[in-house]
């Protein structure tokens, strides 16, 4: 089965409320009081500024079909391809320093994935897996299969970044049989629902709209965490329809 | 890839060609968030890129701060769900065995 061509549907799928949500506040658009900034008339394509995503997409074609690389080799390959023909089309100018401040922003996501590595394994070595599937099991009210979704959304509650819950989730559901039970989609898309669902006060992204837009804590809440919340919730669902009508 | 199409001002390409194609800002903003997001691997990097070159659509706060919001929506949705993001990579290489990116 294919992630991707499940999840892109479903994802583009959720902005579609939360965009018409916007519109309606609006009487009539576009209007005239857009910015001339982007004036139609003026408007040619850009292949340049596209050359890395499509350079991507035929590398994901080559790297499945000619190459055959793991997924794990696939993603290597495909970033390279993509980092490269960015790198091609800057300008000389610009290229050292996008190179540096690209290796920067690497360090900060290597220093995140690790970090969220060394508290899975930690929380592994702890009872916590044990006692919280325990008390899932001996719930009345939750169903064991919808483990991977409660699992991920208490410890994205408690620490706000997706990438470390994702990480120690999988980290702590890869020690139980759960997931050989399930068809390995259902507790993706779970894990997936469950890292985005309560992007509050923990949440640094939260808090950089809370400054950037200078909104009151309410309204952010009400833009930013609530349609999160919905997506999470319509996506633990699909999880558990996947489950129910393609159960292997 | 994100901090070179920043630095080239691709980004700004993008967006102009998005607007070719779609007339409402609304979309654009979402659909950009979405797009930079995933390249970027980290939603609050394609926001940062992102926030100053969309609000540009409106002179009206309330309308900036409307788009703001689709591209932070669209950019967290575009990294959490697609294949590939630190999110969804570790989560593929458990389940590798049964499901194919």
């Amino acid at each position: 089965m294919t992630y991707d061509l499940v999840a892109i549907p479903l994802s583009l799928l959720f902005l579609v409320p939360i965009i018409l949500l916007v519109r309606k506040r609006r009487t009539h658009e576009p209007d005239e009081e857009e910015s001339e900034l982007y004036p139609r008339s003026l408007i040619r394509f850009h292949p340049r500024a596209w050359a890395p995503f499509i350079a991507i997409i035929v590398s994901t074609l080559i790297g499945l079909f000619i190459l055959n690389l793991s997924h794990f080799g696939l993603v290597q390959f495909i970033m390279l391809i993509g980092m490269v023909t960015s790198a091609c089309i800057a300008s000389p100018q610009i290229r050292w320093t996008g190179f540096v401040l690209g290796a920067k922003h690497a360090g900060v996501v290597i220093f995140d994935i690790c970090g969220a590595g060394a508290l899975g394994s930690a929380i592994t070595s702890s009872t916590f897996t044990q006692d919280a599937l325990q008390i899932i099991g001996q719930s009345a009210f939750i169903p064991i299969i919808l483990t991977p979704f409660i699992l991920a959304a208490l410890i994205q509650t408690a620490q706000g970044s997706r990438i470390v819950t994702a990480s120690t989730t999988v980290l702590l559901l890869a020690g139980t049989t759960l997931p050989e039970t399930m068809n390995p989609l259902a507790p993706f898309l779970m894990i997936v629902a469950g890292a985005g669902v309560m992007c509050f006060v923990t949440n640094p992204y939260f808090w950089l709209l809370h400054r950037e837009t200078g909104d009151e804590v309410k309204r952010v809440f009400t833009y930013y965490t609530l349609p999160q919340i919905a997506f999470g919730f319509m996506t633990c669902g699909i999880a558990l329809g996947i489950q129910w009508f393609f159960p292997i | 890839m994100a901090k070179y199409l920043a630095e080239g001002r691709y980004i700004q390409g993008i967006i102009s060609d998005l607007r070719g194609q779609i007339a409402f800002p609304s979309i654009i903003s979402a659909i950009s968030g979405y797009i930079v997001g995933i390249p970027s691997t980290c939603p609050i990097t394609a926001f940062m890129i992102l926030s100053p070159v969309t609000t540009h659509f409106t002179a009206i706060k309330k309308r900036q701060t409307d788009l703001m919001y689709l591209v932070a929506i669209g950019s967290a949705v575009g990294v959490a769900y697609v294949y590939p993001t630190p999110v969804t990579f570790s989560l593929l290489e458990t389940f590798a065995s049964t499901l194919s990116p």
